[in-house]
């Protein structure tokens, strides 16, 4: 089996069981692909859907390679069940510092949107609590013996111009993602997370009612992920937001008068075309107004600062500094990136090298170099 | 008259199905079990209180059994998982 073939079951594994999938013929899978495939399977998150396709009879593996892949999917699910103990600890702790939160993505998208959660793997943990709230929730981690990975440019950035930050507890490993905003960059100001945070319900776990956003919030947050999150979108948030689409409990017009507010066109249009397109499967009809929004130049720019090279050379930074409303803030944004404190230099410079703060000023000249 | 006591899932067990097995563990208490043939089928029942000789029929009828057969199997079962601490044991004994 070559590249395209791997790739092409790899997608079929990650679609299998969206409605319009078709029912597909027994797929053998050869010795030398089955090393290949695993490995992309384990790296793309997706155990459960390769499992499931085993149980539904296409994905036509031998005893040993099905051994090889129960015992990966064992793995990725003996760790979802530590961060989601993680996740029962935390909101308990939250609740009683009367800080709200929700939970995103990962826990929140399998208790709710899929078939039954062993066919969502996720690695981490993320909570949204309101700006207001969020040095407070830092120091509850804190408090509670969590390590902050790195610190802030300078004291107030995140809660202005940044997303989150990554806390983890020496004791257990979990990652905790802990947001202000979704997303990094000129979307994850136009958004109002408090507006979102205004839309939760509850899901049932552990013995807790854990706080997570709604079904429309949620598909919000899991566009915005699939399509921002990385520079090629990954499998699992594309399957998200059809899944999302079509299970969830999903208030269209209000997606839609948020999608016009925030400016999200752009990024609506990216997720469904790219779900679809990748995963081979139809497009909900759910959002079809959504869909014919007309899209600005200056969304479409923004947009493409997430993506490729763009990505990789200052384009999120850029479109943030445009997105920014104010000289002043503008200002103070690009100041706290040339010139973050110590403690940020030193936690940004590689291992055996020495802070510099002119090796930092050298990192955007060879940005602007480098653009074609 | 006396209630029955039922066997059901302690309020915070978290779980996942991998295969036909199934991982469980609970909020509180960071071991991780993992359930697999007739445990496994015992388990899934009791996401819903059982007394032991509703879930003994329930055990027999899908393994096409007779119920003296598995009684002893089932119960052995029951308190296995009563001692993980995963189920838990719900209404008195009564005087």
């Amino acid at each position: 089996m070559d590249d395209a073939g791997l790739v092409g079951v790899l997608r079929a594994i990650a679609a299998h069981g969206l409605p319009g999938v078709p029912e597909r013929r027994p797929v053998p899978i050869d010795h030398a692909a089955w090393g290949p495939l695993l490995g992309r399977v384990r790296q793309q998150r997706i155990t459960g859907a390769a499992v499931q396709s085993v149980a539904d009879g296409w994905l036509d593996l031998t005893e040993g390679q099905t051994e090889e892949l129960l015992s990966a999917h064992r793995r990725a699910m003996t760790w979802c069940l530590a961060v989601e103990r993680k996740l029962v600890g935390l909101s308990r702790d939250l609740l009683d510092a009367e800080i709200p939160h929700a939970s995103l993505k990962g826990p929140s998208v399998a208790h709710t949107a899929y078939e039954e959660p062993c066919l969502r793997s996720f690695a981490d943990l993320d909570l949204l609590v309101p700006a207001t709230r969020y040095e407070g929730a830092c120091g509850l981690l804190a408090l509670t013996g969590h390590v902050r990975r790195l610190p802030e440019p300078r004291p107030g950035f995140e809660v202005r111009f940044g997303k989150a930050s990554v806390h983890t507890h020496p004791d257990d490993g979990v990652e905790v993602d802990l947001h202000r905003t979704l997303v990094l960059g000129p979307f994850g100001l136009w958004i109002d997370p408090d507006e979102l945070l205004r839309h939760r319900r509850s899901m049932l776990l552990g013995g807790r009612n854990v706080p997570r956003l709604d079904d429309t919030a949620m598909l919000l947050s899991v566009v915005l992920h699939a399509a921002l999150g990385w520079s090629n979108p990954r499998l699992v948030p594309l399957r998200d937001v059809l899944e999302v689409s079509a299970r969830g409990v999903v208030d269209w017009d209000l997606l839609e008068r948020w999608t016009r507010s925030w400016r999200l066109g752009a990024v609506m249009r990216f997720a469904f075309g790219a779900a679809a397109d990748v995963l081979r499967v139809p497009l909900p009809e759910g959002p079809e107004a959504i869909l014919r929004i007309p899209v600005t130049r200056g969304e479409d720019r923004a947009l493409a600062s997430y993506r490729g090279a763009d990505r990789r050379h200052g384009g999120t930074a850029r479109a943030t500094i445009r997105a920014i409303p104010g000289v002043r803030d503008k200002a103070a944004y690009v100041t706290a990136l040339a010139l973050p404190r110590r403690a940020f230099l030193e936690a940004r410079t590689a291992s055996g090298r020495r802070p510099s703060y002119l090796r930092r000023f050298a990192v955007p000249v060879r940005w602007v170099r480098s653009r074609p | 008259m006396t209630e029955p006591i039922r066997f059901a899932w302690a309020p915070d067990v978290l779980m996942r199905r991998v295969g036909t097995s199934v991982l469980v563990t609970r909020s509180a208490d960071p071991r991780l079990h993992e359930l697999s043939g007739a445990a496994c089928a015992i388990w899934s029942e009791l996401d819903v209180p059982h007394a032991l000789p509703e879930l003994v029929d329930r055990i027999a009828g899908s393994f096409g059994a007779e119920p003296h057969q598995v009684e002893g199997p089932v119960s052995a079962c029951v308190d296995a998982l009563l001692g993980l601490g995963v189920i838990r044991a719900e209404g008195d004994v009564g005087g």
